[in-house]
């Protein structure tokens, strides 16, 4: 039973990503796409160090180190 | 040196990074917890001291198909070597070092949105990522925290990882998640945008 609240609960968070883009490629003047918020966002160095440290982590983190 | 200004932006990434780093170290992660230390050193370094490579790869731009080719091997590396080996590690180098350096110099930024309507992609973007986080997180220390056998406990409280793990043990789901991972990559590199 925990196992199916834990994965409801991963499913609901990527759900409500996918129907935040979907929404905002519908109207991007209310909200931005991602592409967008994030090419304003890597402006900033530091947001572009952070966005990028966490990309290549999950790299590192799924395809070379153990995960379990 | 010019006085330093502390974003409110960049305090929450130098936070965040920190937890990242605070958590990896707490779940016994060492080289993980090194990497993202490493990653809020950078950080501070480049609020305090201004950026230290900067004038090495200031405006280190390559042609887009030179981009793409390199990120086809780094592809062809993840997938078809053993996963968790040695060459996986070359190809994820590979891969940051040269996301890093390309994705140094700013980008002009393209400002076609609202300000309010980026603002509020990025609060409800960066909601949701803390409660996938959080969420992991809770799974992970309930697990670990756990009287049950681990074995047992992180498949009562599975983390991402534990839910991931078949699927990329599989020969297409590697290349699915290679292939995301690679475009995500480019994403940030604004690939498709540069002239």
């Amino acid at each position: 039973m925990t196992r199916i609240i834990m994965i409801g609960g991963y499913l609901v968070i990527v759900t409500a990503m996918l129907v935040l883009e979907l929404y905002a490629r519908r109207k991007p003047d209310d909200v931005a796409p991602l592409s967008d918020m994030l090419a304003d966002a890597m402006a900033s160095r530091t947001i572009r160090i952070g966005l990028i440290s966490a990309w290549w982590w999950f790299g590192w983190h799924f395809f070379f180190s153990q995960t379990m | 040196m010019g006085r330093i200004i502390w974003k409110r932006s960049a305090l929450l990434w130098l936070l965040a990074l920190a937890i990242m780093a605070g958590f990896q170290w707490w779940r016994g992660a060492r080289v993980d917890g090194l990497l993202f230390t490493l990653a809020v050193a950078l950080v501070l370094v480049d609020l305090v001291k201004g950026s230290p490579v900067e004038p090495f790869i200031r405006r280190r731009i390559l042609p887009r198909g030179v981009i793409v080719a390199c990120a086809a091997i780094v592809g062809v590396i993840l997938t078809v070597t053993p996963r968790n080996g040695w060459l996986d590690l070359v190809g994820v180098l590979i891969a940051g070092a040269g996301v890093m350096f390309l994705a140094w110099s700013p980008q002009p930024t393209r400002d076609v949105r609202p300000d309010a309507a980026v603002h509020r992609s990025s609060t409800i973007w960066a909601l949701l990522a803390i409660s996938l986080c959080v969420w992991e997180a809770l799974a992970l220390v309930i697990s670990a925290t756990s009287p049950l056998a681990a074995t047992y406990a992180l498949q009562a409280f599975p983390t991402v990882s534990v839910l991931l793990d078949p699927l990329l043990r599989s020969g297409v789901g590697q290349v699915f998640f290679v292939g995301c991972w690679l475009l995500t990559g480019l994403g940030l590199l604004r690939l498709w945008s540069r002239p």
